[in-house]
């Protein structure tokens, strides 16, 4: 029966992985193609094909005939209700009507390991067009069905057929379709230098199942031959240019039937550049600036080319960066460099000096533009797909800060609390490979007492992170060495250890830890202290939930410290979020953590949020028993006491804490912001055990009040006014807090601020005020330096029955920050 | 070889919680920006679905008690003059510090993208910084303190395609944030913003 029962289990466990493994294909197994029509009008054909993922356009073949159309795409993975792994699929389709676009199907192919590709089969040989928005998810493809330029000739004879140019028929006459648009086309689209005399600009009008496009024309040529001698030559900045045939009647194509109106304009010479006005180019640039917005970025490189072509005025360098930016949005990473760095050579000085730079950074940096697929950004999407490798990039950052503390009691002679300078520096090295990502960071600082040793701290040295992290983006794994910080799995913060992570898809992150805590910067290794984990993360589930879910175990001197599972979620949603934690010990039988808060925006101005924290405090674990015992080691509790006994003391030394937090915020107007919050949170008692005395139950609450308010006095300006009531079993405090930020030009800050207390001492009945005006002052040099002082001065008066107690207190800090 | 029941009971569990995440992710995607006119001003504003969030720990105060730092891109049109700026939701799980002790440090931010400095000014803690009259995110709890940073849309950008990135605070004692461990939902909203976004 045990037999039948574990086969059952394996057998439960074996489906279970197998659906998880095939998962992402099946249950996320929709369609590349989503979709797809054919409309028809005349002897036009319109094929629309949708994606389930945004896609870029990269070419097409053959140009504008054929048989076969191989459209070269490059899918992203933005895929809105699909897996981006849809992408990497092949899909064969074929749209309702095909018949009427003379279409057999469209094959697509996203296996390939480079580009993905999409190819119309058709019954014959059509003459069509390409065309696509930039960024979206569709393509259309319009095709031409009255004749072919280029006809079969076939000879129903046992040889075979032969094909044969069509010739010139007499009379007739070809033209240029340079573009085509919903819009009537601008006058930066009609300059042209044509290469032979005689030709014009000219736009036409025709109605294609209902809608009406623009049709930007050059003719007449007076054979095919001469247009595609032409239409080579055009091809590099009217890449989606072709021929077409003036009627047979030879008339002007405004007066032929099947257009709904023409208009030609002046042809515009060779030298034509050379003579556009000013005013002109503002146009050319306004007309720039709306193809962008418009999505028309290939007709925004176009312009801003010839506006950079025409000689005499003072646009260029403007020109020359929006280029750059249009060749980027449009995907020519390679040009945008290009433009960027001629910019750069052309205008080091000048106003966009600064941007450039930083776009060109950008780029190298990343090594490819934002607008290319996801896929190769996010790496494990897809692993065939790397950035170029880059040199080593070491970043430095340092600090260094002088701090003085005084205090005075009564009349009694100042005492210096604390003197020193701290120094901190964070060093980020890391090179991509053209396989392996590797980065490091050692972030320490050094405190330098200037105190003697009777009244200072002592000299300092802390070590916040010191690691080595090496990623393999082919396999999704990560590995990083050395002291480093986890907020998930279950680690509570800083460890000395081992991070393995494992990405097995875009939204599923394995990981496991092993390591020894860190409670301080300032200690070296915990020698007793082990643990180990792993967890698994995943999101995002229903559009914004990120959820996760751990086990670790830690050991003390041998012994089980703690053993948890528990689970984290992330949820934020436009009006709502929510974050949770939940924290078991197995170990104890214990809720050793729990966490939920959640808010929620009623209308754009209100929102309320309410939060519960259920925890032990100090956190449940054995070497919490350690807590008000004479020993320096664990070791050495365990010889004191029994196991058993640690671990009933631990529980008695880590109460229960609760808390529960309540908030409301409202948005004034857009100067003013107002939010109130009210807490209360009680901690249980503790029993009398080990030699340490009960605590009664205490209790804890605030009620807090803040008004913000930006650019009173001045743009830029932001002041705070915030009262505070909080309530103890020891004291009740009443603050008043004041304080403004405001600037000063462009390097200066000055930050005023003073806060007032009441403090009511129980014990006493007394009451004490203090008074705290402090400012601070902030320079900022250039990018790389900051320079800060900051100085502020405490009165405490404390009416005694005897005689009051009066203190005064002061501190003063100067440092600097520098990027190197 | 035996194996803890605790560990055997968190092994079930664990793999349970695969297979319903395994589950729930087949109905899962990534939302596009959100778009708001905003009805004083009238400038267009176009923010992330999804922010970025930096952690700090703060064991002083609790195991797990965190000071949280959300992170979430902005565009606004006025009239088609294009500005970006970061906002930050600045907030604690341990809600017992004061706004000024929160706010501290904050005036002027250090942003390490993957190690590479980007010094950053506040331009303010309420809407009108950015020209609007109502907050575009919503708080991850009403104490949480906005903060509205200008970058450029280049900014935003190394942001998105960044592995790493840490915030530090100014001031005398200045505080680290950061990434937390998995943010590819955020990274991947941050990418739709731009590509809607940037020319």
């Amino acid at each position: 029966m045990a037999f039948r029962a574990e086969k059952i289990r394996r057998g439960r466990l074996t489906a279970g992985l197998v659906l998880l493994l095939v998962c992402p294909t099946v249950f996320g197994a929709s369609r590349f193609i989503t979709g797809g029509d054919v409309t028809r009008n005349d002897d036009v054909a319109v094929i629309t094909i949708q994606f389930a993922c945004r896609v870029a356009y990269l070419g097409h073949l053959p140009v504008n005939r054929g048989r076969q159309l191989r459209v070269q795409l490059d899918a992203t993975t933005i895929c809105p209700g699909s897996v981006p792994s849809v992408a990497k699929s092949r899909d064969l389709f074929r749209p309702s009507n095909s018949d009427l676009a003379k279409l057999l199907e469209v094959d697509y192919d996203g296996e390939l390991a480079t580009t993905q590709t999409l190819t119309f089969v058709f019954t014959d040989t059509v003459r069509f067009e390409v065309s696509y928005d930039v960024g979206q998810s569709r393509i259309n493809v319009r095709v031409h069905l009255d004749e072919p330029e280029v006809v079969a000739a076939t000879q129903s004879r046992s040889t075979g057929g032969v094909r044969v140019r069509r010739e010139p028929e007499p009379g007739r006459t070809y033209v240029i379709n340079l573009s085509s648009s919903r819009t009537p086309h601008t006058a930066a689209d009609r300059i042209l230098e044509p290469a032979s005399p005689g030709l014009s600009v000219f736009e036409t009008q025709v109605v294609l199942a209902g809608a009406t496009w623009y049709r930007l024309r050059l003719g007449h040529f007076k054979s095919p031959d001469a247009a595609r001698l032409e239409l080579a030559r055009l091809q590099s900045t009217h890449p989606t240019a072709w021929i077409d045939r003036t009627p047979n009647d030879a008339v002007s194509e405004l007066e032929n039937s099947s257009l709904t109106g023409s208009k030609q304009y002046a042809y515009a010479p060779s030298a034509a550049l050379a003579a556009i006005g000013l005013d002109q180019i503002d146009e050319l640039m306004a007309d720039a600036r709306l193809a962008v917005i418009a999505g028309e970025v290939s007709r925004a490189v176009q312009i801003y080319t010839k506006v950079l072509r025409a000689p005499n005025h003072d646009r260029h360098a403007e020109a020359q960066e929006y280029l750059g930016l249009a060749r980027e949005k449009n995907g020519q990473t390679a040009h945008a460099k290009a433009e960027y760095q001629r910019y750069l050579s052309l205008y080091p000085d000048g106003e966009g000096a600064g941007r450039v730079q930083q776009r060109l950074a950008a780029l190298l940096a990343t090594g490819r533009q934002a607008n290319q697929p996801q896929a190769v950004l996010e790496g494990s999407a897809d692993r065939q797909f790397r950035p170029q490798p880059s040199e080593w990039r070491i970043n430095t950052y340092a600090s260094q800060y002088y701090r003085r503390d005084a205090n005075q009691f009564n009349d009694e002679d100042e005492v210096i609390s604390q003197s020193a300078l701290y120094s901190d520096v964070n060093i980020d090295a890391r090179r991509r490979g053209s396989r392996f990502d590797f980065s490091s960071r050692l972030s320490g600082g050094y405190r330098r007492d200037f105190l003697n040793a009777s009244a200072g701290s002592g000299n300092q040295v802390r070590v916040s992170y010191a690691y080595a992290d090496l990623a393999d983006p082919e396999t999704g794994l990560r590995g990083r060495i050395g002291r480093q910080s986890r907020n998930t799995g279950g680690v509570l913060g800083r460890f000395d250890g081992l991070n393995l992570d494992y990405r097995a898809t875009e939204r599923i992150l394995v990981n496991a830890v092993i390591g020894q805590p860190v409670f301080s910067v300032a200690d070296g290794l915990d020698s007793e202290r082990t643990f180990y984990g792993t967890s698994i993360s995943y999101g995002p589930v229903f559009e914004d939930l990120e959820i996760g879910l751990f086990v670790i175990r830690q050991d003390i001197a041998g012994v089980e410290d703690r053993q948890a599972i528990g689970t984290e979620l992330r949820y934020f949603g436009t009006n709502k979020s929510l974050w949770g934690l939940i924290d078991y010990d197995t170990s104890y039988g214990q809720l050793s953590s729990a966490f939920l808060q959640g808010s929620w925006r009623f209308d754009s101005r209100l929102t309320i949020s309410a939060s519960i924290d259920r925890r032990h405090s100090p956190f449940l674990s054995t070497g919490s028993a350690m807590i008000g015992q004479p020993v320096a080691t664990f070791k050495e509790l365990l010889v004191l006491m029994t196991e058993d006994e640690i671990r009933q003391l631990s529980v008695d030394r880590t109460p229960l804490a609760s808390s529960y937090t309540a908030s409301v915020s409202y948005s004034l107007s857009p100067k003013f912001q107002f939010s109130v919050d009210a807490n209360q949170t009680t901690v249980e008692a503790t029993p009398d055990s080990g030699g340490i005395a009960a605590t009664p139950e205490s209790s804890y609450s605030y009620f807090s009040t803040t008004l913000i308010a930006s650019s009173l006095l001045k743009e830029g300006d932001v002041s705070m006014i915030s009262l505070r009531l909080s309530d103890s079993d020891n004291t009740r405090v009443i603050s008043l807090a004041l304080d403004s930020r405001i600037p000063i030009g462009r390097r200066w800050r000055i930050n005023p601020r003073i806060r007032i207390d009441q403090r009511r001492i129980w014990s006493d009945s007394s009451d004490e005020w203090l008074y705290t005006p402090a400012v601070r002052i902030q320079y900022r040099h250039n990018r790389s330096l900051r320079i800060e002082f900051e100085a502020g001065k405490q009165f405490a008066q404390r009416a005694l029955a005897g005689p009051d107690m009066n203190r005064e207190s002061y501190f003063i800090s100067l440092g600097y920050q520098a990027f190197f | 070889m035996t194996v803890a029941p605790g560990i055997q009971r968190a092994t079930r569990l664990l793999a349970f919680g695969l297979l319903s995440a395994s589950f729930l992710g087949c109905a899962s995607t990534t939302l596009p920006p959100g778009e708001k006119l905003d009805p004083k001003t009238g400038v267009t504003l176009t923010f992330s679905s999804t922010p970025m969030v930096l952690y700090r720990d703060n064991p002083s105060q609790a195991a797990f008690a965190r000071n949280l730092v959300s992170l979430g891109p902005l565009q606004v049109n006025r009239g088609g003059r294009f500005e970006y700026f970061l906002w930050l939701g600045i907030w604690n799980t341990n809600q017992t510090a004061s706004v000024a002790d929160r706010r501290n440090g904050f005036d002027s931010i250090v942003l390490f993208i993957n190690g590479e400095p980007l010094p950053l000014e506040l331009n303010g803690w309420t809407p009108d910084a950015i020209g609007a009259s109502e907050p575009v995110y919503s708080q991850p709890v009403t104490s949480a303190l906005d903060a509205y940073y200008r970058v450029t849309a280049d900014q935003i950008r190394l942001i998105a395609n960044s592995d790493d990135i840490q915030l530090r605070t100014t001031g005398f004692t200045p505080r680290n944030f950061e990434s937390w461990d998995d943010q590819t939902a955020a990274r991947e909203s941050f990418r739709l913003f731009l590509s809607s976004v940037v020319y």
